[in-house]
């Protein structure tokens, strides 16, 4: 589980300090938020080397409370509360033409990118599913 | 024997025991009475703090204690680590299937409201046995205990002209750019029943009594007793050094036992579980409608009858500013309601309002799940297209069609029975198309809804001739129960789109006057 959970941490941030507590901590949060069921499936999926955006774009669509995105928001929330993240997510002057639009392009890539994603996911997903029964 | 006590520390409780001190009667309250369990004052602003030192116990917790409510789909407010107390729960009992949100906090959910404090307009009184005259005066007391801040502009007719209103605060850019476009279509927006204007809110621009000036911190959602914001504990606090009230703390009011010559308050204390019982000649509830009706049914050891309870369905509707793409953040703006939005509603005929929110206070990674993108491009929009939106909160009148039912199991716990059923989609096309009509981008596949805000009530209806065991006079009286008074909200039967909280204050104290006038 720890494993898990430092492998999606360090896909996205830096500069997190106490990294060992923070992880212990998630972990135990997620125990509590989520059953059990739900945080093996978590660590299952990060085993099988799943693109795990990919995947947290796909379960956000189909239910607004999962495992994965609450992971995401915790990891997220944890980087924002770091001085040397702040750029991450405070635009702090006027941003040019050409970066605004070089966002939405790649946006808009992305999002044909993840929905394509979404359709193999889909079916690795169902085929997980049937494995379980 | 106590002459009057009073349940509850919330703003109901706290609005009685402000009218019988003007009457120079001391009551007592009994509360629970959590505080904040450590005091702490930031003076700087939310963004320099976060640039100049790690905030994660600030913002998130030792023990990330923001999370824990996640599951109970708090509103981020609530969330926050030193706002716990605010609905830090004593366990004496449960509600099952519900979302409900109760508070033991001294000063109740007051510590976590949005500080909008505005009366009902005339024709929001029509559903409810008293009318704007009955509470007018006591909306006056109010009003000059609080220092309500505002403008008399196009919203005085539904809000009330007031001869004194205390500076109002600062708009933000975006509200600047809105309130302009209405100004150049205001005739045309008017004929078509939609109004803007300045809110009503315990915050000002300047100070007043002990309260200080907005600082434009973007603590809102952070700083609990933040010192600029009005709460009923400041009144509370002033009334209790002055020797007007008595208090105990650390107490949960399970249920009253009547006698010959006295009512009995039976309380537990939280710490110990024992029973403590105080004598009363009248007991007055104000525990919040939840707690209120749930002592009612212990009392009358009633674990059958169904008690209604009703709320405020809301809308939020996105708004962008597609020409403030780019912008830097403003990071200095009141991090709450910048405008309110009014317009009649065709398909309820009724009264319908917005709020115009600044999305400054939050945490920014709470927004991470609403853009519809990846997680990488959603920090992107964070940080790009964030700025330059607002969020139009519009609350609707209670409707019996999303209202539910609470009661009392054999086991002390409540019951919630829903039957809750979705906003309806013209509701939420109608709040859109209005705001389209001020001139901002807004879209409905955007738009969510939510069954509440946190404005619960109708659990004990005041009507003029009450006939039902939980029913309560114009007076508030119980009937059939004398002297014992319901103080909260849950004696309005229907909840009107203007927030109900000064209404509730201004109906609790005219409820504490009648009884004020009989002793």
């Amino acid at each position: 589980m720890e494993s898990c959970i430092l492998k999606i941490y360090l896909m996205n941030f830096n500069e997190i300090s106490n990294v060992d507590y923070y992880i212990k901590t998630i972990c135990k949060e997620l125990n509590n938020s989520f059953s059990q069921q739900e945080v093996d499936l978590l660590v299952g999926w990060c085993n099988d080397k799943v693109d795990l955006i990919a995947l947290e774009f796909h379960l956000r669509k189909k239910h607004k409370n999962n495992i994965l995105s609450f992971t995401f928001l915790m990891l997220s929330s944890l980087a924002e509360s770091i001085p040397q993240n702040q750029h991450m997510y405070v635009n702090k002057f006027k941003a040019s033409i050409l970066t605004i639009f070089k966002v939405f392009l790649i946006a808009f890539f992305n999002l044909i990118i993840y929905e394509l994603k979404r359709l193999f996911l889909v079916r690795q997903i169902k085929e997980h599913a049937r494995c379980m029964k | 024997m106590y002459e009057i006590i009073i349940v509850g520390s919330g703003p109901s409780g706290v609005a009685s025991a402000l009218e019988f001190s003007k009457n120079n009667i001391k009551p007592l309250i009994l509360d629970v009475g959590y505080k904040v369990e450590e005091e702490i004052e930031k003076k700087e602003n939310l963004y320099s703090l976060k640039e100049q030192k790690q905030t994660t116990n600030f913002l998130i917790g030792k023990n990330l204690e923001y999370f824990k409510k996640h599951k109970q789909q708090m509103p981020a407010k609530l969330k926050s680590p030193f706002f716990h107390f605010v609905t830090k729960d004593p366990n004496f009992f449960s509600i099952i299937n519900s979302n409900i949100i109760t508070s033991y906090a001294k000063g109740g959910l007051a510590n976590a409201w949005g500080n909008g404090l505005m009366r009902f307009s005339e024709n929001e009184f029509e559903e409810l046995p008293i009318k704007l005259n009955d509470l007018l005066p006591f909306y006056k007391k109010l009003e000059d205990e609080i220092g309500i801040s505002g403008l008399n502009d196009d919203l005085s007719d539904f809000f009330g002209k007031l001869d004194i209103l205390q500076e109002p605060l600062k708009r933000s850019k975006k509200s600047k750019i809105i309130y302009k476009q209405y100004i150049k279509r205001k005739e045309l927006l008017n004929k078509k029943g939609i109004y803007l204007g300045t809110p009503r809110l315990g915050v000002s621009n300047n100070s007043f009594d002990t309260r200080e000036q907005c600082n434009y911190d973007n603590l809102e959602f952070w700083q609990p007793n933040h010192k600029s914001f009005y709460n009923p504990s400041m009144t509370f606090d002033k009334l209790y050094k002055a020797n007007q009230l008595d208090y105990q703390d650390s107490l949960f009011v399970d249920r009253w036992e009547r006698f010959p010559d006295r009512i009995e308050v039976i309380a537990y204390d939280i710490n110990t579980k024992k029973e403590v019982r105080f004598k009363t000649k009248k007991l007055l509830l104000g525990a919040g409608p939840l707690n209120t009706s749930r002592i009612v049914l212990k009392s009358k050891k009633d674990f059958s009858s169904k008690l209604p309870f009703i709320d405020n369905p809301s809308i939020q509707v996105p708004i962008f500013f597609p020409r403030l793409i780019g912008s830097p953040m403003e990071t200095d703006c009141f991090g709450l309601t910048q405008l309110n939005l009014i317009y009649k509603s065709a398909i309820l005929n009724k009264n319908i309002i917005g709020s115009l929110l600044e999305l400054s206070s939050p945490l920014r990674s709470e927004f991470l799940g609403r853009f519809p993108l990846g997680f990488t491009d959603n920090i992107n929009f964070i940080k790009y297209v964030l700025p330059n939106m607002m969020v139009c909160q519009i609350f609707l009148p209670s409707m019996k069609d999303l209202s539910s039912e609470i009661s009392l199991l054999e086991n002390g716990n409540i019951a919630l029975n829903s039957s809750l059923s979705d906003i309806p989609k013209s509701l939420k096309n109608e709040a859109v198309k209005k705001l389209k009509a001020l001139g901002v981008m807004a879209y409905e596949s955007f738009a969510s809804s939510s069954s509440g805000s946190i404005h619960y009530g109708g659990t004990l209806p005041m009507t003029k001739n009450p006939s039902s065991p939980f029913e309560t006079s114009i007076k508030g009286e119980l009937f059939q129960e004398k002297d014992i008074f319901i103080l909260d909200g849950s004696n309005f039967g229907s909840i009107p789109a203007t927030n109900y909280s000064l209404s509730v204050m201004a109906n609790s104290m005219r409820i504490s006057h009648n009884i004020a006038l009989n002793l």
